[in-house]
C-alpha cells in the first residue's frame, strides 16, 4: 500500500513537472519532454521510497486527497484547462514514441489512473489497520 | 520484500522506457515511394504528412518536419518523407537552393534578421474531402500572416543536424524550405507566433498531401 501511494504521487507530480516544462516553448522545442516525465517519475519513486522506507503510511488522508487536487489546480492555473487536455497526452506519446496514439485515449487512461489510483489508496488506507505495520511510524 | 517489489516495478518502468526509446530507431525507416512524388513535367513535388494536433494550441516555428528527425514531433505536420530525399526531389524539378543563411544568422535579434533566398515555391495542401488550398491557410499567426516560401537548400546543415526540418515558418538555416516573408529571429524573439489553424485543418493524425510547385516555371 505504501509503495502504491508513493508511486501514485510520484506519477502525479512528474506529470505536473513535465507539463510545466512543456509550457516553456524554448524547452519543448529542444527536447523530448516525455523523457523528463518518465525520468522524473522513476527518480521520484526511488527517492520517496528511500525517504519513507521506515513508514508504513507516508501521508495522512487529507494529504492523499490534497496532492492530486493541488497538482491539477496548479496545472489549470499555469497552462489552462484546454491546454491541459493536450500537453500531458503530447509528451506521453512523444516519450513512448507512439505518435499515432489518440489524445482522447491517453487522457482517458490518465483520468482512470488518477481516479482509480486515489480510490484504491484511500480504500486500502481504510481497510488496512496501521497496527499491521512493523515499524509503527505512521502518519496518523 | 515490499522494497524489492517497488524496485521491480521501477525496473519494469525503466525497461519499458528503454524499449520505447529503442523503438524510435525503427521510425527512421527510409521514405516510401508513395510518400514523395516528383512530377518533372508539372514541376511539382508532393509529399505525405500527418496532422499533429499538439500545435493547434502550442506555438511552433515548424510547418513540416520529417517524423524520423529529432524535431519530428515539433511541427504542425509530421512529414512521412525524409527531408534529404525532399531536397533532391526539389532539385529534380529545377528548383535552385538559396543556401544564404548560416547558424549565426539564426541568433538574429527582432530587427536584424535575414531572409532566405532560393526558388519561390507555391505550397498547397489537400486531404480527403478537401480540395487543394494554399498552405498559409492552415497557419494561424499572432500577426497578419503572409507567406513567401523559398527553396532554402541547407542540405549540409540538414545532414549534420538531422532535425528533419522540411518546411520552416520563418527563414531558416536548416530547413529545406522556409519563409522569406519572416526573417530569422521572428519566432526566437516572439515577433510572431505560429500555430496550426484548428478551424481549417482536419483532426490530429489525419493524412494530408502537401504539394510544392515551382512558382517560376520558365
Amino acid at each position: 500500500m505504501k509503495y502504491l501511494t508513493l508511486i501514485y504521487n510520484s506519477f502525479i507530480w512528474a506529470l505536473l513537472l513535465a507539463t510545466l516544462c512543456f509550457n516553456s516553448t524554448w524547452l519543448q522545442m529542444r527536447m523530448n519532454i516525455g523523457y523528463i516525465f518518465f525520468g522524473s517519475f522513476i527518480l521520484l519513486s526511488l527517492i520517496t521510497s528511500l525517504i519513507f522506507r521506515k513508514r508504513c503510511r507516508p501521508f495522512k488522508i487529507w494529504q492523499l486527497v490534497l496532492s492530486p487536487a493541488l497538482a491539477v489546480i496548479i496545472g489549470i492555473v499555469v497552462v489552462g484547462a484546454q491546454r491541459l487536455t493536450i500537453i500531458p497526452a503530447t509528451f506521453i506519446r512523444e516519450g513512448l514514441h507512439l505518435t499515432t496514439l489518440d489524445f482522447g485515449l491517453i487522457n482517458l487512461v490518465l483520468i482512470l489512473i488518477m481516479g482509480f489510483g486515489l480510490a484504491g489508496i484511500l480504500w486500502k488506507n481504510h481497510t488496512d489497520p496501521c497496527s499491521s505495520c512493523c515499524h509503527n511510524q505512521c502518519a496518523k | 520484500m515490499k522494497f524489492k517489489k517497488i524496485h521491480a516495478f521501477i525496473f519494469a518502468a525503466a525497461a519499458l522506457f528503454t524499449f520505447s526509446a529503442l523503438n524510435s530507431q525503427s521510425v527512421q525507416a527510409a521514405t516510401k515511394n508513395s510518400d514523395i512524388v516528383v512530377n518533372k513535367k508539372a514541376k511539382t513535388v508532393t509529399m505525405t504528412a500527418e496532422v499533429n494536433g499538439t500545435y493547434f494550441t502550442e506555438p511552433t516555428r515548424h510547418g513540416i518536419v520529417y517524423k524520423g528527425g529529432s524535431n519530428g514531433e515539433k511541427a504542425i505536420l509530421r512529414g512521412l518523407a525524409d527531408e534529404k530525399d525532399f531536397y533532391h526531389a526539389l532539385v529534380k524539378i529545377g528548383a535552385k537552393p538559396g543556401n544564404n543563411l548560416t547558424a549565426d544568422d539564426m541568433k538574429a535579434g527582432a530587427k536584424d534578421g535575414k531572409s532566405t533566398k532560393g526558388s519561390k515555391l507555391d505550397v498547397t495542401i489537400k486531404w480527403k474531402g478537401q480540395k487543394a488550398i494554399p498552405f498559409q491557410k492552415i497557419v494561424k499567426s499572432t500577426k497578419k500572416y503572409t507567406a513567401d516560401f523559398r527553396f532554402s537548400g541547407n542540405l549540409a546543415s540538414a545532414k549534420k543536424n538531422n532535425t528533419g526540418c522540411t518546411l520552416c515558418l520563418d527563414s531558416c538555416a536548416t530547413g529545406i524550405v522556409s519563409d522569406a516573408a519572416w526573417p530569422t529571429g521572428t519566432t526566437q524573439n516572439k515577433v510572431a507566433e505560429f500555430r496550426g489553424n484548428k478551424k481549417v485543418l482536419p483532426k490530429d493524425g489525419t493524412k494530408v498531401k502537401v504539394t510544392f510547385a515551382l512558382a517560376n516555371k520558365k
